[in-house]
């Protein structure tokens, strides 16, 4: 069971990114696959959307599973891994999650089941990259997120120019040297594939345990 | 699906310090008169934006998002915006005119109290709501973030892990 999270800032796109790559992996790539929404709030948006897909979810609300509800959320893998057994699991965290603190909550089940970590899948709003990243305060949280990205996907592609998404790169790739950038317009299905082929690799992410 | 409720906790939520706050709501609609389907995505994208506008008009600094979720007996319907200048985004598969509706608002901004989010987001939900004729009835409401009052899980879920945790 690979554990594969899309992340990113709030409003960066990740419940429709969500929804196109768990429809084409449960599809064309004839996988099965399971999908762990969370949202803060205790009344869900997100998890209802994604439900409208035709796509199962489990829906966890009342806190962030990268701290608050880490517990829950471990025992939320380790659940379907006994129960659904799926070939990925796809997890959206909220948008001020912290990727690598979600790797630690997933290696958790490992106790009680065979995981395997894929990357954190780290969206980055190409509308808007100053006000995410040069905000004074809430700019620590988007810059957390994409350093701790394994693969840095720009979304929303469609609506800026080639000039801008060049600028976009530039900017999180001096954040993040390691990382694999891509392109994403999930509305469009622009580099879809490309991302889901590079999630479906097996290849181990580790989590860092000490920053 | 289910949504798991859970208890409160002591663990410190990685968002605390940076002055996010939230606001959710969920209502039950109703008009006497069914409204056309083009008027319901039009009245929807105009809420996104209109409560958008009220929390800015309340100090707040970032628009994180403002998205909503409608159901109706033969469709649904999801709208959501990160600002006005990057205008409203909405989807439908409602095909059939409205007169009975759920709809839940989560609005997520930086800058201002959670509280200030909520009477943003009612009052443009009034306002809007109103204004398209329909009689809004709240089901549920919730604020959260800054005086977070639920996390973890299920009594019972998880009391292993806990143990084995705290040996």
């Amino acid at each position: 069971m690979r554990i594969i999270q899309i992340a990113g800032f709030l409003g960066s796109g990740k419940t429709s990114a969500i929804i196109s790559l768990a429809r084409t992996m449960s599809g064309e790539f004839k996988k099965r696959v399971a999908l762990v929404v969370n949202e803060i709030g205790e009344i869900p948006v997100d998890g209802k959307v994604v439900e409208e897909y035709g796509l199962r979810v489990k829906d966890l609300g009342g806190g962030c599973i990268c701290c608050e509800i880490a517990t829950s959320f471990t025992n939320t893998l380790i659940l379907l891994s006994q129960t659904f057994k799926p070939d990925f699991v796809l997890v959206e965290p909220t948008g001020v999650a912290i990727p690598n603190q979600v790797k630690l909550a997933a290696l958790m089940a490992r106790r009680d089941c065979d995981i395997t970590l894929g990357p954190a899948v780290v969206l980055f709003d190409a509308t808007r990259p100053e006000e995410l990243l040069f905000d004074d305060i809430l700019g620590n949280i988007v810059v957390r997120q994409v350093s701790d990205a394994d693969i840095i996907a720009i979304s929303k592609i469609d609506a800026v120019n080639d000039e801008q998404l060049v600028d976009c790169e530039q900017q999180v790739r001096k954040i993040n040297q390691n990382a694999k950038i891509t392109r994403i317009s999930s509305t469009r299905g622009d580099g879809m594939i490309e991302l889901l082929k590079l999630i479906t690799e097996s290849v181990e992410y580790p989590a860092y345990q000490i920053r | 699906m289910s949504s798991e409720k859970v208890e409160n906790s002591s663990t410190k939520a990685c968002y605390e310090p940076f002055g996010v706050s939230g606001y959710a709501v969920a209502f039950r609609l109703t008009r006497s008169e069914p409204i056309d389907k083009e008027a319901i995505k039009e009245m929807s994208g105009k809420l996104m934006l209109r409560i958008t506008s009220r929390c800015i008009e309340r100090g707040a600094k970032f628009i994180g998002h403002i998205k909503s979720y409608m159901k109706t007996k033969d469709g649904y319907l999801k709208a959501d915006t990160i600002g006005l200048d990057k205008g409203a985004y909405v989807e439908s598969s409602i095909t059939e005119p409205v007169s009975q509706a759920y709809l839940v608002i989560n609005s997520i901004v930086q800058g201002i109290d959670k509280s200030q989010v909520k009477i943003a987001t009612l009052e443009a939900s009034n306002e809007v709501l109103l204004n398209y004729g329909f009689n809004i009835e709240i089901e549920k409401e919730h604020e959260y973030f800054d005086k977070f009052d639920i996390p973890v899980q299920p009594k019972g879920e998880g009391s292993k892990l806990k143990q084995e945790e705290s040996k």
